[in-house]
């Protein structure tokens, strides 16, 4: 009895889990050639950018903000890197990369911690100067590496093994993010902030810091999944990320985190950006019109949150 | 004590300054500003802009917003055209009003009455419009055909009265509108009172939910007049009208006019005067030969100088009313 007890309660924690299994096996059942093992990995590479944006992403949200710009951000990282890799290196050109997207983070991250601006605005005006930086970079042109078999395309294109170096690097990178969320004083800060601003303030919590840093988390993690997208191709264009933001934020939502601040898990996050990629690689390979899995999205999204809000209020009554 | 008078009033409607300041500084600088014919240019060219961000700023005063805008303006821009030839002009437009207030009623449905964060409902109601859009379109621009009716809509779009354009009388009867119901019907009470704190709203006996709900089917009707008006002015609809930003403008224009995203803060002409500074910031870039480029990052310089000014001036307000 007991045991059934903590079965149905674990069973509704992870609801999201069952969803993406479900939804997996649904196309696993239509499709032949989506159930092959080389599928299953190409869904996973295809996720690696997305679920490193999207455990930054999840760091900002539960702060209480938005991070519209990450988007841009990810064209203006990924044209910075593919053309300064061939005039100063690989590695410098990675550094530099990470120093574009920390400082993003540390300017959308003052406007909103600081000085109090609405995250919404600020981060829409950051996503305007981000693409025309990334667009002024290039003189709007396609930017492409001259050795498409530099190491660096590796971090994109290899493989350990039958697994890719992207996937590797994306569980490694969430495990980090989960554990920094879940374990240390920081992520508790987060939670705190977003929970309740004010009881943060009097209880000494430096929140505008707290706020900053999460946005140049998200800055960082943009910066990473930049490299690894703009490297799979060996070529960037910038106008590449373009509307990755409301892919991101919508694997946020699914992954339950609370748009109001205060709650969200990683892996969760991670979740919910793998139904999108497996929407996304299904509807491609059962050939219907890709524009439908957009549809899907929405009917997923709403009927994810839906149960989630239900679950919350039976919890609460 | 007159211009002590007026000294509060400018620091309450902080659009005001803002506006005399960036019109006489674009009168001064650059040339061919202010003229009747530009003048009249930017208004009718953003008089499409201004009647979608009408609908937000109802919803923007209830303490929502509504994403889907971006991608039901192009689904109602295709059904307008694509439904023209087999069933009429006018018919084609009603359906396409319908439609768009059908998307205004499943957001106000989800957001009052099943309680999904605004955000989230209007998001994934922008994917699935957006899907619908592209469905519709078969990914190919659609284009009214030539005959009365076609030509007629297209007219329409082209027509003016002086130097109004048929579509900015529209906006402007629209935003009279807008404004009497905003200020004297008790649904425009309502609003406000639900935007400023929703519980004490409610215990007040105001039927909360159907406030909200009447508002984003306002937001869901505009946006969709706002897309058969784009069709009518372009002559054509394409799927990609709208997306990714529109909706985004639209907010931003509510916003810099003065109106607050946490609700209860706002008013119509606060909305005429924010989306019509991103028009005319765009139009002194276009008179000074400014590449597109660099006339995206300024508009987002902008965005967010303007939006510090009004915080600003905000704080000033609060810490007199607190000395007093």
């Amino acid at each position: 009895m007991q045991s059934q007890k903590n079965f149905t309660a674990t069973l509704k924690k992870q609801g999201i889990v069952l969803a993406m299994i479900l939804v997996y096996l649904v196309f696993v059942v239509i499709s032949a050639q989506f159930r092959t093992f080389n599928n299953f990995i190409l869904i996973l590479r295809q996720a690696a950018t997305l679920a490193i944006m999207g455990a930054g992403m999840t760091y900002v949200i539960i702060g209480g903000s938005f991070d519209l710009s990450v988007g841009s951000l990810l064209s203006l990282c990924s044209v910075v890197c593919i053309s300064l890799h061939d005039s100063i290196g690989p590695v410098p050109a990675m550094i530099i990369t990470i120093l574009v997207g920390c400082a993003s983070g540390i300017l959308s991250g003052y406007l909103v911690g600081y000085l109090k601006l609405n995250s919404m605005i600020v981060t829409l005006g950051m996503m305007n100067v981000l693409q025309a930086a990334a667009l002024m970079w290039t003189n709007g042109k396609f930017v492409e590496l001259r050795d498409s078999n530099a190491w660096f395309t590796k971090l994109g294109k290899g493989s350990i093994g039958p697994i890719p170096v992207s996937t590797v690097i994306m569980i490694i990178f969430v495990i980090i993010m989960a554990t920094l969320l879940m374990k240390t004083v920081y992520g508790h800060q987060i939670m705190a902030v977003g929970g309740n601003d004010e009881a943060c303030r009097y209880s000494g919590i430096n929140s505008k810091m707290v706020v900053l840093k999460s946005f140049v988390i998200s800055g960082f993690c943009t910066a990473i999944g930049a490299m690894l997208l703009c490297s799979r191709g060996a070529a960037a264009q910038p106008t590449l990320g373009e509307s990755y933001e409301f892919d991101v934020i919508a694997g946020v939502i699914l992954g339950g985190a609370s748009l109001n601040g205060g709650s969200g898990n990683v892996y969760k996050t991670m979740v919910g950006i793998l139904i999108l990629t497996i929407l996304d690689n299904g509807f491609v390979i059962i050939g219907l019109p890709y524009y439908l899995q957009w549809v899907a999205q929405c009917v997923v999204i709403l009927i994810a949150v839906y149960i989630d809000i239900r679950a919350k209020r039976k919890k609460g009554a | 004590m007159d211009l002590k008078k007026i000294k509060t009033y400018l620091s309450n409607n902080t659009i005001i300054p803002i506006w005399i300041v960036f019109f006489v500084l674009a009168s001064i600088i650059v040339n061919g500003f202010l003229g009747v014919n530009n003048l009249f240019n930017v208004f009718n060219q953003n008089a499409m802009k201004g009647i979608m961000a009408i609908g937000m700023t109802f919803v923007i005063i209830n303490g929502y917003f509504d994403m889907s805008l971006c991608t039901a303006v192009s689904l109602t821009a295709a059904l307008a055209c694509g439904l023209e030839s087999s069933i009429g002009i006018v018919p084609a437009i009603i359906a396409a009003l319908l439609a768009g207030t059908l998307v205004g009623c499943i957001n106000g449905v989800l957001v009052a009455y099943a309680k999904i964060n605004a955000f989230v409902v209007t998001l994934a109601m922008m994917l699935g419009c957006r899907g619908v859009a592209y469905l519709y379109h078969k990914e190919q621009s659609i284009i009214p055909n030539k005959t009365d009716g076609g030509w007629a809509f297209i007219d329409f779009g082209a027509g003016k009265i002086g130097q109004l354009s048929y579509i900015s009388i529209i906006f402007i009867i629209l935003l009279l509108i807008a404004h009497y119901i905003l200020k004297y019907t008790t649904h425009g009470r309502n609003t406000y009172a639900v935007g400023g704190n929703e519980n004490s709203a409610f215990n007040a006996g105001i039927n909360t939910q159907r406030v909200t709900f009447i508002n984003f089917v306002i937001c869901g009707f505009l946006g969709g007049l706002g897309g058969v008006l784009y069709a009518s002015f372009a002559g054509a609809s394409t799927p990609t009208l709208g997306w990714p930003d529109m909706h985004m403008l639209v907010i931003a224009g509510v916003v810099l006019g003065g109106s607050k995203l946490t609700g209860g803060v706002g008013n119509i002409w606060y909305t005429l005067g924010g989306v019509m500074l991103l028009g005319v910031i765009d139009n002194i870039m276009n008179l000074l030969n400014v590449q597109t480029y660099i006339c995206t990052m300024v508009t987002g310089m902008i965005m967010i100088g303007v939006l510090y000014l009004d915080k600003i001036m905000m704080n000033k307000r609060t810490e007199k009313a607190n000395l007093e």
